[in-house]
């Protein structure tokens, strides 16, 4: 009788050990990996965009250091003379507009007299 | 008897043959992913690297290029020398206690730079020409009107990017106005 139960036990706990995965387990997996695809591609055009937002930023100020170097070297000054230090030669001020910002937003140019 | 027989029986061929074909779909778009992403990565990281050498050259130039000259009265030296491809820069910026003493001996106020074997390089003094930047191909110096410098830097990748015959090569020009060769803000006379 006992060697009977025990031989039944043993048929049970070999077969739950081949059952493989269910239905639902193979879904969620899925999902998982398809999520993981998803997020690894979109954290990648993230980066892309970061870096072409760094470039043109970078380009930007170039090309604004280029402007004020160049206003500093061709520009004759104008407008009210301006004296930080005493006794110093003065300064005149000059504001460079840029358009991508708007027409109110500038940056102001300290430059002397030639 | 008839429940073991079931328990036991496994998958049909169809089973195992839908579940082949959905697997293979699932790991070869998981893969392909994947893929792209080393590939989309390791071209981001190229083109930063690339960038990072262009971006430092305006600091270190900038720092070395508007000092040079000083305009000072009695400087015998010039600061600033474009000869073809290389670009001289003298400067006195340091002497004892941080103060100018009018002597060019102290690291980086005798300069020369110019680009060989895709580096910029920089020679300090009487030193031997030493790497700067790297990636740099090309480095044109040339003197506009009004003493205006400009510089054009042209940089490319370490190697070329995954799956794109694009030239990425990038290249600026930056313009310095050498203020020094003007007046100063206080007049200077002996």
């Amino acid at each position: 009788m006992q060697g009977h139960r025990r031989r039944r036990e043993t048929q049970r706990s070999s077969a739950t050990s081949i059952r493989g995965f269910t239905l639902i387990e193979v879904m969620l997996s899925l999902v998982f990996l398809m999520v993981t695809s998803m997020a690894l591609l979109q954290g990648l055009e993230l980066a892309f965009r970061h870096y072409s937002l760094a470039q043109n930023r970078w380009k930007a100020t170039v090309e604004l250091w280029n402007q004020i170097e160049k206003l500093r070297a061709t520009h004759s000054p104008r407008g009210e003379p301006l004296q930080i230090i005493p006794d110093s030669r003065p300064l005149y001020r000059t504001l460079l507009t840029d358009p991508r910002l708007g027409e109110h937003s500038g940056w102001e140019v300290l430059h002397s007299e030639k | 008897m008839k429940n073991k027989g079931v328990r036991n029986a496994g998958h049909t061929l169809v089973e195992t043959m839908i579940a082949s074909s959905i697997s293979i779909i699932v790991l070869a778009g998981f893969f392909s992913t994947i893929g792209v992403f080393q590939t989309g990565s390791s071209n981001l990281s190229l083109l930063l690297e690339r960038d990072a050498n262009l971006w430092l050259a305006p600091l270190l130039l900038s720092r070395w290029i508007i000092p040079a000259g000083n305009n000072r009265w009695n400087q015998s030296w010039s600061g600033v020398t474009i000869d073809t491809d290389r670009l001289e820069l003298k400067s006195d910026i340091d002497g004892p206690g941080g103060f100018p003493d009018s002597k060019l001996s102290s690291s980086f106020e005798a300069l020369a730079l110019r680009s060989s074997n895709s580096n910029l390089r920089v020679q300090s003094n009487r030193g031997s020409f030493q790497p700067l930047i790297k990636n740099i191909v090309e480095f044109k110096v040339d003197s506009k009107e009004s003493g205006l410098l400009s510089i054009r830097l042209k940089t490319v990748t370490d190697r070329p990017l995954s799956m794109t015959e694009e030239d990425l090569s990038e290249s600026t020009e930056l313009l310095f106005f050498l203020r020094n060769y003007r007046s100063n803000l206080f007049p200077e006379n002996p």
